[in-house]
């Protein structure tokens, strides 16, 4: 009787017991390869050479500058390719400059200006295959520093790579369904992470000449340098534009910034003092521009960096520089770059290839496709006084466009697969 | 660990069934029991379980066997959740009166989660496991006639059961880059049971 007794006791017990037990304990392992950033010192970056190499091949392709008989192919980070394209046909590869940290660059007067990181460097080119470094500018694209990571937060680092790594995250909750306060919901990630060779909405720097000035944007500042003397640029100054600066684009004495928002115009009549015009907005989308006597041509891409907006075509009325207004959007597929010689409008639809179209009638662009060739993957594209070069993802190549509605390929400067 | 308790449960089948090699001298049991899973005496969320127990009896107080089950589990109060149970079972029984019988036991195996049908959807992937199952119990047992028995039971169950996702980022990445979510739950339930056994 008295295990009776017992029994009955734990038969109390037990479920008063699971009253507090009668839960579900989770133990959540989170893990995501990600490409984390590698930091230096600028310090430590200084003390590196800037040096000419002999040519090496072309693995990633940046920014493109073309000057006199050469061709400039930045390789993002790792310095610059200089080639001699006397011939479109037959460029030759002539040296690499190797500078940490670069990522653009533009040439006057046989004077190269690259940027290194933080830094502006200053290259005779007279020989332009051995650039000699004149000048180092420093701290003056400061927002490409980062703090807060190393040393308690008081060491100024840049980031020099990304690598893959794997990270790992622990949470522990436990799930009573009398309360749904613990409840945790998990959304697909589509965050994107990782280097862009021509990404817009990065923080990288963009070059452009004017009126013995060299205007660079980051994206969020415009910043001047008087480059009066080529030799010896002196910073001039910030001026702050406001997020998503992207691109920088000069005609006749005016500068068109993009940027994810919309088109900034600017009046560099006094090249130092630069006037603010009028801001055209537009949804948020990336967004090269190109521009004549009376339009704009602007590319809005969608994408994860570049937002939630159409794939467009947009062209602004411009002849009255303060008050530019939309005048047709035509649908595209994912335009990057474009590029504009008389009435022939190119434009770069990354894996949908690359279009060209009349666009003397600005109201029927969309029934004036010249041509589209869909297997020319493409993302931006310089008419060059004897040459059309395309950046695609397979190098860059140069075209014969003298015939406007078919363009023929002279060569091609082939990326290596490292 | 999942083998060491693998071999563990074969060598408890082996002794069982070789004692009915020994011809016959251990006299065989049975059990088919029927019942509920929930979270304590709240029975909102409640699962439901089988489960067949078949054992031989080394005296009238002590039997030893396998079972095995099947297990439905909702898990926060969303989705419902298939466990086969493979167990080793030890069992004693008290006399209480010439009709009724304490019974006190414990079980402890592994819970398969292969009836979970694997789920791709989009850029997403989600996958089960399985793990240890543990089971503490208490029950009476009324004698129906000579040879069979009802059986009601109370007992706490402890189950891990593991919940894998993986998904696909997209974007301008490489097909590498994959998030994983593993959430390892153990699962604690009040387990109700009524059956029939001889």
């Amino acid at each position: 009787m008295k295990l009776f007794f017992q029994f009955c006791r734990f038969f109390v017990l037990l479920p008063l017991l699971l009253l507090v037990y009668g839960c579900d304990q989770k133990e959540i392992l989170y893990e995501y390869k990600a490409k984390v950033p590698v930091f230096e010192k600028m310090s430590s970056i200084r003390e590196m050479d800037v040096s000419v190499v002999s040519p090496k091949p072309l693995t990633t392709s940046g920014k493109i500058y073309l000057y006199k008989d050469y061709l400039f192919i930045n390789e993002p980070n790792e310095g610059i390719h200089i080639l001699d394209n006397k011939n479109p046909s037959n460029p030759i590869s002539i040296s690499f400059l190797e500078i940490p940290g670069n990522v653009d660059l533009a040439v006057n007067n046989g004077i190269l200006y690259a940027d290194s990181y933080v830094d502006l460097l200053t290259f005779d080119l007279n020989n332009p295959t051995q650039p000699n470094l004149l000048e180092r500018l420093e701290d003056v694209f400061e927002s490409q520093y980062v703090y807060h990571y190393l040393s308690g937060g008081n060491e100024k680092v840049v980031v020099v790579d990304y690598k893959d790594t794997i990270i790992n995250s622990t949470s522990s909750n436990v799930y009573f369904p009398f309360s749904t306060s613990d409840k945790i919901y998990y959304a697909n990630s589509s965050e994107s992470t990782g280097n862009q060779n021509y990404g817009v909405g990065g923080s990288m720097a963009r070059f452009t000449l004017a009126n013995e000035h060299l205007y660079t944007v980051n994206n969020t500042s415009l910043h001047l340098f008087d480059v009066g003397n080529p030799r010896k640029p002196v910073f001039v100054k910030d001026i702050p534009l406001g997020w998503g600066i992207e691109t920088i684009f000069p005609y006749k004495g005016n500068l068109f910034i993009g940027s994810t928002t919309g088109m900034h115009i600017y009046d560099i009549s006094q090249p130092a003092e630069p006037n603010k015009l009028s801001v055209y907005t537009h949804f948020t989308a990336c967004d090269p521009v190109v521009v004549n006597d009376d339009y704009a041509f602007v590319t809005l891409r969608s994408g994860n960096i570049c937002g939630l907006a159409n794939d467009v075509l947009e062209v602004i009325d411009i002849r009255d520089l303060t008050a530019p207004k939309l005048l047709k959007t035509f649908s595209m597929q994912n335009p990057h770059g474009l590029g504009l010689s008389e009435d022939v409008l190119y434009i770069c639809e990354g894996d949908f290839g690359f279009k060209s179209f009349n666009v003397s009638d600005i109201s029927t662009i969309d029934r004036n496709l010249l041509e589209h060739l869909k297997d020319m993957k493409s993302t931006d594209v310089i008419p060059g006084p004897k040459s059309l070069i395309v950046v695609g993802k397979g190098g860059v190549c140069q075209y014969d466009y003298s015939n406007k509605g078919k363009i023929n390929l002279l060569s091609c400067i082939s990326k290596t697969v490292m | 660990m999942r083998y060491n308790f693998m071999k563990f449960f074969l060598l408890c089948c082996g002794l069982i069934f070789s004692k009915f090699s020994y011809g016959q001298r251990l006299p065989y049991t049975s059990q088919y029991q029927v019942g509920i899973l929930s979270y304590g005496p709240f029975f909102e969320d409640a699962g439901f379980t089988i489960e067949s127990f078949h054992g031989v009896e080394f005296n009238n107080r002590l039997a030893l066997g396998s079972t095995v089950g099947l297990d439905n589990y909702r898990i926060e109060g969303e989705a419902r959740y298939w466990i086969l149970p493979i167990s080793a079972k030890l069992v004693t029984d008290l006399s209480l009166n010439p009709k009724t019988k304490l019974s006190l036991g414990i079980d402890g195996g592994y819970g398969f989660a292969g009836l979970n049908k694997e789920k791709i959807e989009n850029q997403s992937k989600v996958s089960y496991e399985g793990g240890f199952m543990l089971q503490p119990f208490a029950g009476l047992k009324f004698k129906a006639n000579k040879k069979n028995f009802w059986s009601v039971s109370i007992g706490y169950k402890r189950q891990n059961f593991t919940v894998i996702e993986e998904i696909q980022r997209t974007g301008d990445i490489d097909d590498e880059y994959r998030d994983k979510y593993t959430i390892a739950y153990t699962l604690q339930r009040l387990v109700i049971r009524t059956g029939w056994g001889f």
